[in-house]
């Protein structure tokens, strides 16, 4: 009897400690110190969010989409691995799936349109127009690589599936973006970010970039309707007007701040070379740029990669180019200048086409630091076609490594280029990459790689 | 020794009564335990349960112990004994005042080991028999005998559908286990290791510069830590139905661990040294025949390939697989000391295991230094205290190898066989690669590192403390309640040290990471449990309620430094700019749960129970979800009309369960937030966005949810376990129907959504397959057994559903990713393929887009390459699924022959049918031109001998029938025709092996002179190999292998470090 009694206590002894530790441990699981996130932020200032946005811009422009353009416009060559087959035009929807989604995801559109929120709830007006310039050159260089992508539907949390827009209704958005932007630039009304990295928050800079970049996304369309270049050129003549007032990204020493061309060399040194096409214009121009862009081979010259060559042995990027902290062009002065060129030229001013042309000249040797006249100037015997072909030669050499000479390929056709495996570059150089499979996979709006254009609205041939 | 701790305390509550001192009255009790056969059988447990008394047989099967004074009373009392391979066996005896009893047992084998106790979870044992689930269990002469230093690799082939992958043959090498097939997404398919009651760090971590998994070192799993030696059993849970009572992290299983413990009696003093040599198994096959160069012209310099020209007979080739590798050495001392009183027993071990890899490098290493103390005491009547305390320190060092600039492997096999790697430096004293063979430079890119300069240079060491303990106090108030609270810590710091010195191609101008990750598990169970017998039915009524709390805690700390700038100097101080990271989490665990066992009439056995679990991980979402499991068995043959058929239907059982498991979600991912992230897209670069002394946030690329349940894997499972013949042939077959609901995973949603993806309980995932198990004793006569076991497991995985999403990547390379894909089995590899008929391809003829399927509509049949004009195939720019790296089943033959007591020869065959390989090692060999495969010629129209071959391939299309040629430009290099920079399709094999895992020879040297002249009771010599042979058609290194290590990501290799054969020669001196 008494053992039971004392099996008892021991049974009460043991429900009393159950009650404790349930009672003790209320907030075992709520408890902020295992509820809370120490690794991630759940509420960043504006600055913060404008940080991150610049340096997905700076990604986007020189990175991947520029790669494989250079290869394609032949101003570089792939010559090893991967970038042999991009180079074969062999690519892949899984290819450049980074650059796509990068366009939305963090850093891009979704975060420039919080940074569009908070300025606008803080009535930082000149902060906002410079989130807005941002979201354009996003926007239009993403319209102009893949045409028709969602964006009036993109980044809003009640649209699951966004559809596709036209890639003619976003740049008109864009332009009007472009025109609420400059508004936003000139009322330089509020706080203005310490870190622009571009301009330093000087917006008078900002709103010439404006100008220019609605004059690109101008001349995109003159293919289809040449009244775009009376619009282009009204746009370039209030842009960029000096040297220092071009788009770059910013990069320093710092390995984690170097550019993403010197990290591509880092990692894949074989992988692109000097393309032979430019290599070959430069020696016959005696272009002082050769150097400049090149370095020597190892016979000592300068050598270029053919299409499709898996040869590494030819000339590599400079020095200049290859420097940790070397800031690759956005939109530059020059470009501003082969804008007004090529726009006046078509609207039958000749020689404010000349005269841009030369500025532009005179613009680059300023900016490499080269002798006066060492690059050549263009008198009014150049004229018609000869004038033109010119135009676009000295813009395809200016805009090294951009974006922009594989836009300016694809609408003027120059400079003529031999494709790999010969041909007709009009059909063998691809003129528009496939969705990401990851856009693809989850978005029906999107059709698969085999249904979707080979070419894109602006570019109809 | 085949007592098992746990149940020991569980199910007779003390096994050992108070030491007392006995009295004139005292009954002696001894006999002799045999087989039939009338060998002795050391060790076996015998009992009085009525009065918890019991002792354990001795070498020669005698057993002694005394019944003190004030327990005899002149009554009949049930004297029992146990000993595991045999049936039980019950005798009555009277103990009268000073009458001694003698009491002989002759045991009946039992190859399906119905008896042996096995614990179910929460440190209940059961008998086998009673169970209604299958457990696997593996005990501590299987494990010796793998002679495997990680333990979970000791588990290869011994458990239907327990599927271990030995990730390479580093020392160190992480061992991935898998059992019953993949039930989630994203949620890591390790199971849940608990050693002696308390939950255990089973982290893999690749950290370094590891990228993704597939570059840096070779991690190892953190249950490596444990000495194998330590351990008594591993059991296996393997479904939901059997660890329901584990909750939401138990759906993967979970692997119990019981080590050793004293026993009473006499100290046992033992020790082993083992002596091991390791050798490299498969390495792959290269050409000696073409030098560097390209289009077969010859080139020295920075020209990656070997399509140059035919070497004269006068240059030298050098195999650059086979010059990597020596033959390595593996030392391990274990010694261990046990005993015990009656109050007390206590067990330590002190072992070192240091293994020398097979590398050509002082920097390929594993060293173990374990100690273990375990030991209890009784307190009074009422309380019994237990402590076991592990504490391990071990070293590794390791080699850079995977897909890496760096790598051991991928340098040395991309190496034109004209150039000599064993010379590494230059005649400036700088790195010298094949690329880069003259740099008059420290720094700078060398293309691909010299495999040489990779084994003598790097340096890529981890230290590890690991501290284990847990303390367990029972107490029972009254003789069928036991009251019982088990508190354990396993700590665990990493420390490493990653030097990539000047001039390696990963990082030219050097990098030096430093790592420490700390892992902090604590967890205490209270677990009350009542057993009572009644006269009714037999019955028996075991009912257990508890409560589990669980916290653990995980960080990690990393700078890097780059740019060294002096060579040899390897600390943080001799770089120039460096980047901090952290990462830590916290997460905690809460449950109760509550459990009936029902025996009734010593045949139908049912249980229940039911676990309400909370976890921290749910964030917002509701935290507290029930478990429930059931399960029922009844042992037909117990009934008296099979009475008459006991010689040949010994045993029989029929069996069924129902339980659910669940996994929570990963830490933090509920919530959604911004990142400090950086910008890349694969090709190694990376643009942080925090930079120019501004902080930079991102939204991040996963969005949360605040509503998620958790994983719920639902599993029903019935079998039936037969012995037949005497007991002496036994199978057991099992079939089992699992379903994964509600799992977790970040749906892929459209990035133009803003988030690439969100956070769901979004799929459905089915496993169902079969296990059986034979076990049979075909002859056993008078000194002489032979045994023979078979194991099968077949296990069919669907990815049912995925809430629409097409594929959800899990991860991999550029040219092939492991996903997880709609209506396929999970892990699905894909990639690239061919342009192939039946799948509505559109191809470009004669700048026409056309339809293939409809153009050449009757030509084709499904599946048949679309030929060219120009005679080749096309690449098909839509990824796909190429292969699946799940085998069909799994399977082992063990069998082992016993002369005398003595002598013992064993046996174990591992074999795996199906699974694919992407051999992405041939593929970069073709395109490199090294691969045995491209040494080919083909006369050209001049009469000129090229290299390459004239192929005419087999399909529909322009340019079917169309003989090409298939050299460097068209086919093996810059073409389709290798999967680095083709078709990804092209390195996809079939993995299935058949290997000689285990084979081993031991003696018992137990002479009584031995005894005599040295005091050691015997002396066991064993010779054992392993992994002797390999037969596969796998053609690169060994098919067991992964890049990955245990991620859920398998089947690849691409320039892994290949496996190792073993031989094993081990003296053990027991005292």
């Amino acid at each position: 009897m008494l053992k039971r009694k004392k099996g008892a206590i021991g049974l009460l002894a043991i429900a009393f400690i159950i009650a404790g530790l349930v009672s003790g441990c209320q907030d075992f699981l709520n408890n902020p110190e295992v509820q809370n996130d120490p690794n991630r932020a759940t509420d960043v200032q504006a600055d913060q969010l404008f940080q991150g946005i610049q340096v997905g811009q700076f990604f986007m422009q020189e990175g991947g989409l520029a790669r494989l353009f250079s290869v394609w416009t032949q101003q570089m060559a792939g010559t090893d691995r991967q970038l042999v087959a991009y180079a074969k035009y062999d690519i892949t929807e899984s290819d450049h799936d980074d650059e796509f989604n990068n366009i939305y995801t963090g850093g891009g559109l979704i975060d420039i349109r919080n940074l569009i929120k908070v300025t606008s709830e803080n009535s930082w007006i000149a902060y906002r127009g410079i989130a807005k310039v941002h979201e354009a050159l996003l926007m239009g260089t993403s319209a102009s690589v893949w045409g028709d992508i969602p964006y009036s539907e993109a980044v809003n949390d009640d649209i699951a599936t966004p559809k596709l827009d036209s890639q003619k209704s976003i740049y008109d958005a864009l332009q009007i973006l472009l025109d609420n932007a400059i508004t936003d630039l000139q009322s330089g009304e509020g706080y203005l970010p310490p870190n622009d990295h571009i301009f330093g928050a000087d917006l008078s800079k900002w709103i010439a970039a404006a100008h220019s970049l609605k004059a690109r996304l101008y001349l995109h369309w003159a293919e289809v309707d040449p009244g775009n270049y009376a619009l282009a050129l009204a746009q370039a003549q209030q842009g960029i007007s000096f040297v220092e007032g071009s788009m770059k990204t910013r990069h320093s020493t710092v390995e984690s701040e170097s550019s993403v061309w010197y990290q591509f060399y880092r990692e894949r040194d074989s992988y692109m070379r000097a393309g032979k096409f430019l290599v070959d214009l430069l020696v016959s121009r005696n272009d002082p740029r050769l150097q400049i862009y090149f370095a020597p081979d190892d016979n000592g010259g300068y050598s270029g990669a053919e299409p499709g060559e898996g040869n590494a042995l030819v000339s590599s990027l400079s020095s200049i180019f290859l420097a940790k902290d070397h800031s690759f062009d956005i939109l530059t002065y020059e470009e501003n200048l082969f804008m007004v060129a090529e726009a006046a030229f078509k609207t039958g001013d000749e020689s404010t086409a000349r005269t841009a042309l030369n500025n532009a000249m005179s613009a680059i040797e300023t900016r490499w630091s080269l002798d006066v006249n060492s690059l050549p100037r263009y008198d009014n015997t150049f004229t018609g076609q000869a004038l033109l072909e010119k135009i676009c030669e000295e813009k395809y050499i200016g805009l090294f490594l951009n974006i922009e000479a594989y836009n300016d390929w694809k609408r003027t056709k120059m400079p003529i280029l031999v494709p790999f495996g010969g041909g007709d570059p009009e059909t063998s150089i691809p003129h528009r990459i496939p969705y990401s499979d990851d856009e693809r996979q989850t978005n029906p709006n999107v059709p698969p790689p085999s249904q979707q254009p080979l070419r894109n609205t602006n570019d109809p041939s | 020794m085949q007592k098992k701790f746990i149940a020991t305390i569980i199910c007779c509550a003390f096994v050992i009564a108070p030491a007392l001192a006995f009295s004139q009255e005292a009954v002696v009790i001894s006999g002799k335990v045999t087989d039939e056969l009338g060998e002795p059988l050391p060790g076996a447990n015998i009992l009085i349960p009525s009065l918890r008394i019991g002792a354990a047989s001795d070498k020669d099967g005698t057993y002694r112990f005394i019944v003190p004074s004030n327990l005899v009373r002149g009554q009949r009392v049930d004297l029992s004994v146990r000993y595991i391979g045999y049936r039980s066996e019950v005798a009555q005896v009277t103990l009268t005042p000073s009458a001694n009893v003698v009491q002989d047992f002759k045991l009946r084998v039992d190859v399906l080991k119905m008896e042996e106790v096995v614990v179910t979870g929460m440190g209940v044992g059961v008998e086998k028999e009673k169970l209604g689930v299958t457990i696997g269990k593996v005990k501590t002469q299987e494990i010796a005998e793998s002679d495997e230093g990680n333990l979970v690799s000791a588990l290869h082939g011994k458990v239907a559908n327990v599927e271990i992958t030995s990730t390479s043959g580093e020392p160190g090498a992480a061992t991935y286990i898998r059992i019953r097939g993949v039930n989630t997404i994203r949620g890591g398919t390790q199971p849940l290791m608990v050693v002696d009651g308390t939950p255990i760090n089973n982290q893999m971590i690749f950290g370094g510069n590891s990228t993704g998994g597939h570059g840096g070192t070779t991690p190892t799993n953190r249950a490596s830590d444990i000495n194998p030696e330590d351990i008594e059993s591993i059991e296996i849970l393997k479904g939901a139905a059997a660890s329901a009572i584990y909750g939401s992290r138990a759906n993967n299983g979970v692997v119990l661990i019981t080590t050793k413990s004293g026993k009473f009696g006499r100290p046992q003093l033992s020790y082993k040294v083992a002596y091991t040599i390791d050798r490299v198994t498969n390495l792959p096959e290269l050409q000696t025949t073409y030098g560097q160069g390209v289009d077969g012209v010859g080139y020295t310099g920075n020209v990656p390939w070997s399509w140059g020209a035919k070497l004269t007979s006068s240059t030298p080739a050098y195999n650059h697989a086979e010059e990597l590798f020596e033959t390595g050495h593996t030392l391990e001392n274990n010694l261990t000391l046990s005993g015990g009183t009656e109050a007390t027993t206590y067990y330590l071990s002190l072992s070192r295991y240091s293994q020398n890899g097979t590398m050509k490098s002082d920097n390929s290493d594993y060293n173990r230094t374990a100690v273990r103390v375990k030991a209890s005491q009784r307190i009074g009547s009422k309380f019994n205290l237990m402590g076991n305390i592990a504490f391990s320190d071990v070293g590794m060092d390791r080699i850079q190898r995977g897909s890496n600039v760096s790598g051991l492997m991928l340098g040395a096999l991309r190496t034109p066989p004209d150039f000599n790697n064993e010379i590494y430096l230059n005649e400036y004293g700088f790195h010298r690669s094949y690329r880069f063979p003259d740099r008059a430079t420290l720094g700078g890119t060398r293309g691909y590192d010299n495999p040489f300069w990779v084994l003598n240079e790097h340096l890529n060491p981890s230290d590890v403390g690991r501290a284990f303990g847990n303390i367990k106090v029972d107490f029972d108030p009254v003789d069928w309640i036991n009251v019982s609270y088990t508190l354990g810590h396993d700590y665990s710091e990493d420390e490493r040290r990653t030097v990539i010195p000047i001039g390696s191609s990963d990082k030219p101008e050097g990098r030096i990471i430093r790592e420490k990750f700390n892992y902090k598990e604590t967890s205490g169970r209270l677990a009350v449990t009542a057993t009572r017998r009644f006269t009714p039915a037999n019955l028996v009524l075991n009912v257990m309620a508890g409560q589990e709390l669980n916290q653990r805690s995980y960080n990690n700390f990393t700078t890097i430094g780059d740019g060294m700038s002096v060579f040899g100097f390897d600390q943080l101080d001799n770089t120039t700019s460096w980047s901090p990271d952290e990462y830590e989490w916290k997460i905690r665990d809460e449950a109760y749960f509550g459990q009936i066992m029902v025996d009734m009439w010593d045949q139908l056995y049912v249980s229940a129970a039911i676990r309400n679990d909370g976890s921290s991980t749910f964030g917002g979402s509701d935290k507290r979800h029930w478990f429930p499991k059931v399960s029922g068995a009844w042992e037909f043959t117990a009934l008296d009309q099979f009475k008459g058929f006991g010689k040949w239907l010994s045993f029989g059982k029929i069996r069924a369960a129902y339980g659910e498991s669940g996994r929570q979600p990963a830490v933090y991912e509920t919530i959604t937030a911004f990142i400090t992230g950086a910008y890349g897209a694969g090709w190694g670069e990376a643009l942080d966005a925090t930079a120019f002394g501004y902080g930079g946030f991102l939204s991040d690329y996963s969005r949360g949810n605040n509503n998620i349940d958790p994983e719920r894997a639902k599993e029903t499972e019935f079998g039936v376990d037969l012995a037949f013949y005497h007991n002496r042939f036994g199978i057991n077959v099992t079939r089992y129907l699992q379903k994964t609901e509600d799992v977790i995973l970040s749906l892929p949603t459209p990035p133009s959504t803003g988030y690439g993806e969100t956070l769901k309980n979004a799929a459905v995932l089915e496993n169902d397959g079969w296990e059986i198990g034979i076990d049979m004793q075909p002859i056993r006569i008078r000194n002489f057994t032979w045994d023979l076991g078979l194991v099968w497991g077949k296990n069919d995985n669907m990815v049912k559903s995925l809430a629409g999403a097409e594929f959800v990547g899990l991860g991999g390379f550029v040219s092939c990713n492991a996903a997880a894909v709609e209506g396929e089995s999970y892990g699905s590899l894909r990639g690239t393929d061919f342009v192939r008929f039946g799948r509505g391809n559109t191809v470009i003829e004669n700048g026409q887009v056309i339809d293939i399927d409809t153009k050449y509509a009757g030509q084709w049949s499904s599946g048949d390459l679309y030929i060219a004009e120009d005679g080749f195939p096309l690449l098909d720019a839509q990824e796909r699924t190429i292969g699946d790296p799940n085998p069909d089943w799994t399977g082992s033959i063990r069998t082992s022959f016993t002369l005398f007591n003595k002598l013992r020869i064993s046996g174990l065959l591992d074999i795996k049918q199906g699974g694919d390989v992407w051999n992405g090692t041939k593929g970069a060999l073709y395109y490199f031109g090294t691969h045995k495969d491209t040494d080919l010629h083909y006369i050209d129209a001049s009469g000129q001998e090229q290299r390459g071959d004239k192929y005419t391939f087999a399909g529909v299309g322009p340019g079917a029938g169309t003989e090409v040629i298939r050299d460097q430009d068209s086919w093996y290099g810059f073409g389709l025709g290798n999967s680095f920079v083709g078709v990804s399709s092209e390195s996809i094999e079939d993995g299935s092996y058949v290997k000689l895992r285990e084979i081993s020879v031991s003696y018992k040297l137990d002479h009584p002179k031995l005894k005599q002249w040295t005091g050691l009771s015997d002396i066991d010599i064993r010779i054992s190999g392993r992994n002797l042979v390999t037969w596969t058609d796998y053609t690169g290194i060994d098919p067991e292998t992964n890049l990955f290590g245990t991620l859920n990501i398998q089947g690849f290799d691409y320039f892994n470090n290949p496996q190792t054969r073993s031989f094993v020669f081990t003296l053990r001196f027991n005292y």
